[in-house]
């Protein structure tokens, strides 16, 4: 599920996925710069079911219900890979993470072709999500189709509680 | 037995006020820096006041949910209560240290000691309810978190193959207080009281005899105020474990004496957070080493 994420937005590379580790749903990333926490990573990747372990090291996101909610981590990795993306309002940022579709009109700037998956980016450049451009974008029509946006957060945690 | 719960506040001479609880967010600078978020959120018309004796919390009003706005969902800050906070600052994680968050569900803590170990070292936290864990997982992701392994277990049942640990978070699981629950009176009895009481003495018992050697900082908090969960627990673990207490210099000192029971003078050393004094919701915080 990961490869075939990265794989959409030509970024296979910027992951090695020796140093990938899947728990459950979930893949994690070993981390490269604290030595300790890299050899606790190494001795536990091997004990996973045994241990009862969860989530280790940097998360880079989880599969839910077969579609890929990546990490903010790795949504700036691909953004800084300079993959194809649509920039948008503060408006069009409010209803995104509500998980709306993106209507043409907050389409502030965008490096997609039509029925191509893109990053979706704020105007301070941060990420907030990906989807695909459905159409041309122009006025109040739905163009951006939202495949998944950060407020996912929230509504995973209203539906635990 | 409401009644009953409210005597014994007035016997340790306290009163239950009714506590608004200010939002309290605490910038995440694993993500942000301090002076950026801040700039961000006043230009959102978000009221912000530093609070003293905490690095990086403010007192948040706003007329929309701070949770709901992308500034919270990038990671950028975490919606914890004071106290709580605290907690993290008395135990003082380090770069490097190797640290254990018993309790550590949904994550404030946990995310919060990763914080101040600023990614680097090993932060171990178990829980052991697999629903909590979800909640766990999640905010360690959006905030961030990169040296943290979750696990799920149950700190009563759980060896110790992984190491000496330099600190040790202990938030125990408690009978909570009326301040964050309105039918908290109604919902609480003795015997759930000493059934706590009795949970967190087997969570302290496999804390000290599995996972701390001599050099192992300990912190227990609660957020009750039943001395059956706070000081008592602490004078068994004295009657029962050579542990030196070390003063805890926020709040105010805990009880010594207890509905007439004297108390090892030490437990002064222990902090407690009252309502009414406060303004918080109820807290207790003890820390100390195993001699």
């Amino acid at each position: 599920m990961l490869k075939k994420f990265l794989k959409q937005f030509k970024a296979e590379g910027l992951v090695n996925f020796d140093n990938v580790l899947k728990i459950q749903d979930g893949f994690f990333l070993k981390p490269k710069d604290d030595d300790r926490a890299r050899k606790f990573f190494i001795k536990f990747a091997s004990q996973v079911k045994q241990s009862g372990l969860k989530f280790i090291g940097i998360s880079l996101g989880n599969n839910e219900r077969n579609i890929f909610a990546p990490s903010v981590f790795l949504m700036e990795k691909i953004r800084d890979a300079k993959v194809p993306f649509i920039k948008i309002s503060k408006k069009g940022e409010w209803l995104f993470v509500c998980g709306r579709d993106i209507q043409g009109s907050a389409i502030y700037k965008s490096t997609v072709e039509k029925h191509q998956i893109a990053i979706v980016l704020n105007l301070k450049n941060e990420p907030l999500g990906y989807g695909k451009l459905i159409r041309k974008p122009s006025g109040l029509g739905i163009c951006f189709k939202r495949i998944y946006d950060i407020g996912d957060y929230l509504r995973r945690e209203r539906k635990m509680n | 037995m409401e009644k009953d719960l409210k005597k014994r506040y007035e016997l340790l001479g306290h009163k239950v006020v009714p506590v608004q609880l200010p939002v309290v967010i605490r910038v995440n600078t694993l993500n942000i820096k301090e002076t950026d978020l801040i700039a961000r959120l006043k230009k959102a018309k978000i009221q912000l006041t530093k609070l003293p004796h905490l690095s990086y919390a403010y007192k948040a009003k706003a007329n929309f949910s701070l949770g709901a706005i992308p500034e919270y969902l990038l990671g950028y800050f975490y919606l914890q209560e004071r106290a709580s906070q605290i907690a993290v600052e008395i135990l003082n994680p380090k770069s490097n240290e190797f640290v254990l968050d018993c309790c550590a569900a949904p994550g404030g803590k946990t995310t919060q000691i990763s914080q101040m170990m600023k990614n680097q070292g090993v932060v171990v936290a178990f829980d052991n309810k697999s629903r909590r864990l979800l909640s766990l997982r999640s905010n360690l992701e959006r905030c961030n978190v990169q040296n943290a392994a979750v696990f799920l277990r149950d700190i009563t049942h759980a060896s110790n193959e992984f190491g000496e640990f330099d600190k040790i978070l202990v938030d125990a699981p408690c009978s909570g207080n009326y301040v964050v629950d309105d039918e908290w009176f109604e919902k609480t009895d003795m015997d759930g009281i000493k059934k706590n009481a009795y949970r967190q003495y087997n969570i302290m018992q496999s804390v000290i005899e599995s996972f701390a050697n001599k050099n192992t900082v300990i912190v227990y908090t609660t957020c009750t105020l039943e001395p059956e969960e706070n000081e008592l627990l602490i004078q068994k673990l004295i009657d029962d474990f050579d542990i030196k207490l070390m003063k805890v210099d926020v709040g105010s000192p805990a009880l010594t004496n207890v509905f007439g029971e004297e108390l090892d003078k030490n437990i002064a050393k222990c902090a407690r957070f009252w309502p009414d004094e406060h303004k918080t919701q109820a807290f207790f915080i003890a820390k100390f080493k195993v001699k």
